[in-house]
């Protein structure tokens, strides 16, 4: 059967150009956990957006999760994940961490919601909630 | 819908349900299938996921190939839904089709129940025989990725030991890891267990070659993991 009509993606085409073989992306193992958050960031017109959201997989690296603001690559935001009480002892406690948007990925026509692929900093914290 | 008739053969055709959204999509699909007379694509859904859900209810196809554009959550879900509808009647084998570029997503979407992963830049001839072998009750995937598929496997064996390993834990170590989930530093791990600051380092030292991490983080998810599961 003839394929020659079949066009490269642009991901094979840029596969085919480097020459250096890609390094692991991931070393930290993730979690598919659905904890809730609140993300917290800034649209590209300036303006701040708070949403919640459950997320699909965390790990220290950084986390996915599915949101309808338009956040870009490059932007960046602060989750507040509630954590479950069977992990804090009964007690209200939020991971706080902040990270940039370092891909993003449509839902399909039917949902304005995008996938964001969000990149951890150093930096976090455990808060306790309602204090 | 469109339906293809299924020619007159010795074994029973194999039923297709195909959900494709993009019409040149599609029509590269029908095109491969199109001379093989083993398949009969029974449906073909280009609408919504509910109308999908309800041709496979309806027509309880052998084999579901979807092609979709929706994200790796999405797509994971309806793989889920697609196992919980085919599980008490006959076994639907879900082949999907797509651009993904990650071999670790491909193996998550066949760890919740899709049998097999035809990539969009994979020889179209090749389409006709991933279906039978999904039928068959085999895996597809794609030769080229085979191999690194094969190491990212490797790999998750390798890290599900290891959590695994969180049952090798000492009963302090454990402790430490649930109150690192909890969000205390050293020092109030140190008062709430009656020991030194010294020794609470040297429990999370030990902790971190044990679960293969260097984050203080990783080891919160990991309690927490170990919590809800």
């Amino acid at each position: 059967m003839k394929t020659s009509a079949v066009t490269k993606s642009p991901t094979q085409s840029r596969a085919r150009r480097s020459r250096v073989p890609a390094a692991p992306r991931r070393r930290e193992w993730r979690f598919f956990l659905p904890l809730t958050a609140v993300i917290e960031g800034l649209r590209p017109d300036g303006t701040e957006f708070r949403v919640k959201a459950k997320l699909d997989n965390i790990s220290s690296g950084g986390a996915y999760f599915l949101i309808s603001p338009d956040v870009t690559v490059g932007s960046k935001c602060k989750l507040l994940i509630e954590l479950p009480k069977s992990a804090t002892g009964g007690r209200k406690i939020q991971l706080q961490v902040g990270g940039k948007a370092i891909r993003l990925e449509g839902t399909g026509a039917q949902s304005s919601k995008k996938g964001v692929a969000v990149r951890f900093g150093r930096d976090f914290a455990f808060l306790p909630v309602g204090k | 819908m469109n339906k293809k008739k299924a020619p007159q053969t010795e074994s029973p055709a194999i039923h297709l349900l195909v959900y494709c959204p993009s019409d040149l999509i599609l029509s590269g699909i029908l095109k491969a299938l199109e001379t093989d007379p083993d398949i009969e694509v029974v449906a073909i859904e280009k609408a919504t996921i509910e109308s999908f859900m309800d041709s496979i209810r309806k027509l309880l196809p052998h084999v579901i190939l979807f092609a979709s554009t929706e994200s790796l959550p999405n797509i994971r879900e309806i793989c889920k839904a697609i196992r919980e509808i085919s599980k008490d009647q006959i076994k639907s084998q879900m082949l999907l089709l797509g651009n993904i570029p990650s071999h670790e997503e491909i193996v998550s979407l066949i760890n919740v129940g899709a049998r097999g992963y035809f990539d969009l830049n994979d020889p179209s001839g090749q389409l006709p025989e991933a279906v039978r072998v999904i039928h068959r009750g085999e895996i597809w995937l794609p030769r080229d990725k085979m191999s690194s598929i094969m190491d990212r496997i490797i790999s998750v064996v390798g890290r599900d030991m290891k959590e695994k390993t969180l049952d090798q834990l000492t009963p302090t170590e454990f402790q430490v890891l649930k109150l690192i989930g909890q969000g205390k530093s050293n020092d109030e791990i140190a008062d709430i267990l009656f020991i030194s600051k010294n020794t609470v380092r040297s429990h999370i030292k030990s902790i971190y070659a044990k679960l293969d991490t260097h984050s203080r983080l990783q080891l919160a998810l990991y309690a927490i993991n170990s919590a809800l599961f």
